[in-house]
């Protein structure tokens, strides 16, 4: 309030009232001077050369941020910055805590944002313009090239990274108490990843994108196989209601392709938005991210001076403990600005420079136009539901929908089946745990590749003379994923009782899903050929 | 002083922007003076200061831009960028000058001038690819480029084209003998006029 001074009149002034305040100018009467006081322009004078440190003075309120107290609020009063806390905890920012995967996924979102945005500018979701608007940017537009292959690579890499993340909440049982409900807010944000990639991969609408969501829909069409097997599809056709609603017709055309342009482009971002802020809101809740509680132990303080505290207006941070910190720093946490903000950065930067290698060393596929009329053969959804498309060919209901739904829901409940507090923030809850794991790998690798070898090798029911005519309901419920799903529930439930812990069963069942998801991905990418029959490379597909 | 993971976070960050910096700097240069379309335009350019025969023949040649061009083919419908690199289709100065810029040969384009008719509508070829490899749909050495919509006819296999628009009665002289015998051409050189699967 210094510079709000009261202005008195000079003396041979007419006798108006000084006024309290400079904001008064009601008229002929509210002058604050006489006319002809030469101090206005002065004003004038100062008020314009000093424009450049009162611009700054209101963008930054704060000094430079060389106190505890600047840095304090230079993390406070930022709008942007003040989703992180003052103080961060060491652990936080230990490489080994999160290896910066949480960050690279939200960049890696922020970076697809910017250069989805920069091809909207020339994209134009018609089926006639689609993929001649596709040659023009990555022929004719300034940068399109790059900016194309960015985003394809960006986008592979963040539902690679959100894989990753997953692993690494799960390993460091960052979903116990308090921070379960932030785990299935997690899982909404995975399920809306894959949502995202999906959808956008139809856009450039050509045979890769047109023949994967041709696939994509068939497989929402696939309750039809319970339906169908149980008689009532003319009744209740759910997967035909599924089919329509993706595509909006029977068939994947300008319907399909204007539909989901408008989820890739706004609805799904704007859910993922809200979500990602619901996500850092939970993080700063639930008190910070997971550590282990030997972590307050285990890490020297950092020889922080502990300053006399300042007063300060406003809350600048909650701390636990039992008695209030006086005359001490917390243990363990340093200052957000600028430990924790170089690490973001730096995590940040460090994406952004592998997505610009990646888009200039390697170009983003773009084939033929689409073509109803000439199926790709083999037909392959994008690598992430590659595992599921070995699933949907064993059954089309359980590989699309069935098992999908039961992982995820199995995923979504973990935090719940799994109450014990022990080593939270303890990667693996300590050498126990790592054991499971390297044991839990094997046992899903020898069940995965068991199975693949069995299926390849001898077929399945069908190909069998005594169940050759089983009826298609038995083998939706009977099949090499059904089959896995079982031996890997069971496999947990025997950790369980093994081991008297549900976190041991937890370890042993996500460990069982990661693995059989990495080799079944692997194996309908290098594996499956035309008609999907299996070969040992591509150089042995038939050529015509 | 710094701890040593803020200086190490300091490091990276500086080492990735720099990076990143010069990547981008390297892709805008790639694209502004590196591309194969320009150093054609350059070329061409030279040649046309070679061959003007007078003061202000050589100044306009002196001022020719080297930017994209493209032939927007409102009948027909598309866009067709062959000339950026095949400069001299219809430069009559060109007969002597290499492919690219060559004049293009016979007196097709009296009756189907490139305003019109753009170069694909016979050619065939990807006109919105501005890269010899992409357009064409064949490498320098013969093979052929994977994902290319309609590849480029190549040799008498061209002939086909005229059957777009006439009917064979319609071609009279010597262009009807060509029409008739481009198809054998095209079953031999481009393994199917219009189609190919991959």
């Amino acid at each position: 309030m210094a510079d709000m001074k009261v202005k008195t009149p000079p003396p041979q002034a007419s006798s108006e009232a000084p006024q309290a305040g400079g904001n008064n100018r009601a008229g002929d009467n509210g002058h604050r001077r006489a006319i002809g006081d030469p101090g206005a322009m002065s004003e004038f004078g100062s008020n314009l050369r000093t424009v450049p440190s009162a611009l700054r003075r209101s963008l930054i309120r704060h000094g430079r941020p060389t106190s505890d107290r600047a840095k304090s609020q230079t993390v406070f009063s930022n709008f942007f910055l003040h989703i992180l806390p003052v103080r961060t905890h060491l652990h936080s920012i230990k490489v080994t805590a999160t290896f910066g995967l949480g960050i690279a996924t939200l960049v890696l979102f922020v970076l697809l944002c910017v250069t989805g945005a920069l091809l909207m500018v020339y994209y134009k979701p018609s089926t006639d313009q689609a993929y001649d608007s596709m040659l023009d940017i990555i022929s004719v537009v300034p940068t399109g090239r790059l900016i194309r292959n960015v985003h394809r690579w960006a986008a592979h890499a963040m539902v690679a990274c959100v894989f990753l993340h997953m692993a690494r909440a799960f390993y460091t049982a960052a979903y116990k108490q308090p921070r379960q409900f932030n785990w299935v807010v997690g899982m909404g944000l995975f399920v809306l990843t894959l949502a995202l990639s999906f959808t956008g991969y139809l856009l450039p609408w050509d045979q890769l994108a047109y023949w994967a969501v041709t696939i994509g829909s068939n497989i929402a069409q696939s309750p039809r196989e319970l339906t169908d097997a149980i008689g009532i599809t003319a009744w209740f056709d759910i997967g035909g209601m599924q089919k329509e609603l993706l595509l909006g017709a029977h068939y994947v055309g300008q319907e399909a392709l204007t539909r989901f342009y408008v989820l890739h482009i706004m609805v799904l971002p704007v859910i993922t938005t809200a979500l990602i802020a619901v996500h850092f809101w939970r993080i700063r809740k639930d008190g910070g991210l997971v550590r282990p509680a030997a972590a307050d132990a285990e890490i020297e303080p950092q020889g922080q001076s502990a300053e006399r505290p300042v007063k300060t207006y406003g809350l600048m941070g909650l701390m636990h403990g039992r008695t209030p910190a006086v005359n001490r720093s917390p243990r363990n946490t340093v200052m957000t600005w600028p430990n924790a903000i170089y690490a973001i950065a730096a995590v940040s930067m460090v994406t952004v420079l592998i997505m610009l290698i990646l888009g200039m060393l390697f170009d983003a596929p773009l084939k033929e136009m689409a073509n109803p009329a000439v199926p790709e053969n083999p037909a392959k959804a994008p690598w992430y539901f590659l595992g599921l498309q070995e699933l949907v060919s064993y059954s089309a209901f359980m590989g699309g929908v069935g098992i999908p739904a039961i992982v995820v829901l199995g995923l979504g409940l973990v935090p719940y089946l799994d109450r014990e507090k022990e080593d939270t923030g303890v990667w693996f809850s300590g050498s126990a745990g790592r054991r499971v794991t390297i044991v839990s790998a094997v046992f899903a690798m020898v069940s995965v590749v068991g199975m693949l070898w069995l299926t390849v090798s001898f077929g399945w029911l069908r190909e069998w003379q005594a169940t050759a005519h089983v009826p298609q309901i038995v083998i939706t419920f009977f099949n090499p994923g059904t089959v896995l799903v079982v031996l890997f529930a069971l496999w947990s439930i025997a950790v369980v009782r093994f081991t008297s812990s549900t976190r041991m069963g937890a370890i042993a069942l996500f460990t069982c899903f990661l693995v059989g998801f990495l080799i079944l991905t692997y194996f309908a990418t290098v594996h499956r050929g035309p008609n999907w029959h299996f070969y040992w490379s591509q150089s042995q597909w038939p050529v015509h | 002083m710094d701890s040593w993971q803020v200086r190490l976070m300091k490091l990276l960050l500086l080492v990735s922007s720099l990076a990143s910096l010069l990547l981008l700097a390297s892709a805008a240069y790639k694209e502004n003076f590196r591309d194969e379309w320009r150093s054609i335009q350059a070329d061409y350019r030279t040649q046309l200061i070679r061959t003007a025969h007078d003061e202000n023949a050589r100044r306009v040649a002196e001022s020719f831009p080297i930017e994209q061009k493209q032939l927007y083919l409102r009948e027909l419908g598309g866009i067709d960028r062959c000339t950026t690199c095949h400069l001299g289709v219809e430069n009559p100065a060109m007969v002597d000058a290499g492919l690219p810029l060559k004049t293009h040969p016979g007196a097709l384009l009296k009756n189907h001038p490139t305003e019109t008719f753009g170069c694909t509508v016979c050619h065939q070829g990807e006109g919105r690819a501005i890269s010899s490899a992409k357009a064409h749909g064949w490498y320098r050495d013969g093979r052929p480029v994977p994902h290319v919509r309609a590849p480029m006819l190549r040799g008498d296999a061209v002939y086909t084209s005229c059957g777009k628009c006439h009917a064979e009665i319609d071609l009279y002289g010597g262009e009807a003998d060509l029409f008739a015998a481009s198809d054998a051409a095209a079953g031999a050189s481009s393994g199917g006029a219009a189609w190919r699967i991959d």
